[in-house]
């Protein structure tokens, strides 16, 4: 756990700054409220618990609007982090971070399906003519009767995609925060509307 | 609208006078010598646009000392100082590369006065 805000890829433009043209995602990221201080004591670790994204209660699951039972508002988004001090009920919004300052963001890349070698290991693939008959096949895969079988981690097709992605150093250039904006240089894993961590990176 | 088209639409520059392919422009480009600031005009045909919204770019092609010269602007960047219309050409390609073949074509495109024709209006 670090210290996290939960935001939504929206999707890319470019703005200018000192005029170059600078490729950006931009993230919306609403301001989280503090509803729950873990205790070292009773609950084994310290950390405080936000939620963010104010939605209709209609559309939360059980445990969501469990949790929002006593609350204000219902969220949809309920996460925690540590190495912050706040008091229940303080706000946590996009001013958490600065302009031009460096984050660490994790997000879940684009699922791809089951895909073959080539897209997914980058293999060379067999000879397109001269009746190879091996145009996108991986190959052998293995000797004969030694050692009789397949090594583990032997590259092969399936599927593809859909993993927890995390990036270093993804700089920060602009915040907007009455529209809850923030722009990043560059691309970020995942599709549009899905979500992504952006947290703060401390570089040893 | 969304955010996006939102955020951009604050970029968009309004003060440029429109034009098309075939029109013959004069771009005045900011160039920042330490700390001064001069404008360098660069005097040609447009060739060619792309894109849309702050994303839209264009291509200007000129012939300098018997060689062809283009350069793609973007169309909204504030390195743009100004745009001048110098004529107007009547063309019937969105995209004008076949004049790159040789270069006396570029002469060879219809020019009407862009004064008489043409206001010169906000976008």
């Amino acid at each position: 756990m670090a210290i996290q805000l939960k935001g939504k890829k929206i999707g890319m433009t470019h703005i200018w700054k000192d005029d170059k043209m600078i490729p950006v995602t931009v993230v919306l990221v609403p301001t989280a409220t503090v509803i729950e201080k873990k205790d070292p004591k009773k609950h084994g670790y310290q950390a405080i618990r936000v939620a963010s994204k104010v939605v209709d209660s209609k559309k939360l699951n059980k445990p969501d609007a469990g949790q929002c039972k006593n609350l204000e508002q219902t969220y949809q988004w309920l996460y925690e982090m540590s190495g912050i001090e706040k008091e229940v009920n303080d706000k946590i919004d996009v001013t958490l971070f600065a302009e031009g300052e460096k984050i660490k963001l994790t997000g879940v890349s684009r699922g791809m399906g089951f895909q073959g070698v080539i897209k997914r290991h980058n293999f060379a693939g067999g000879n397109d003519s001269h009746g190879s008959m091996s145009h996108r096949r991986s190959g052998s895969i293995g000797c004969r009767l030694t050692p009789g079988r397949v090594f583990k981690n032997r590259k092969m097709p399936g599927h593809m995609g859909c993993n927890v992605t995390t990036e270093l150093g993804k700089e920060i250039v602009q915040i907007i925060p009455e529209k809850e904006l923030i722009l990043i240089k560059g691309s970020l894993p995942g599709a549009k509307n899905s979500s992504v961590y952006l947290k703060k990176w401390e570089r040893a | 609208m969304n955010l996006i088209d939102e955020l951009d639409k604050n970029l968009l520059r309004t003060d440029l006078p429109v034009f098309d392919v075939g029109d013959t422009l004069k771009v005045y480009q900011r160039i920042k010598e330490g700390a001064k600031e001069r404008l360098q005009v660069f005097e040609g045909l447009v060739i060619a646009k792309k894109g849309g919204g702050i994303h839209e770019n264009f291509c200007v092609r000129k012939v300098s000392y018997g060689e062809g010269v283009e350069k793609v602007f973007p169309m909204h960047s504030p390195i743009i100082g100004k745009i001048e219309i110098v004529s107007r050409g009547k063309v019937r390609r969105a995209k004008l590369y076949y004049i790159r073949a040789s270069n006396n074509l570029i002469n060879k495109i219809e020019r009407k006065n862009a004064t008489k024709k043409v206001k010169v209006e906000a976008k």
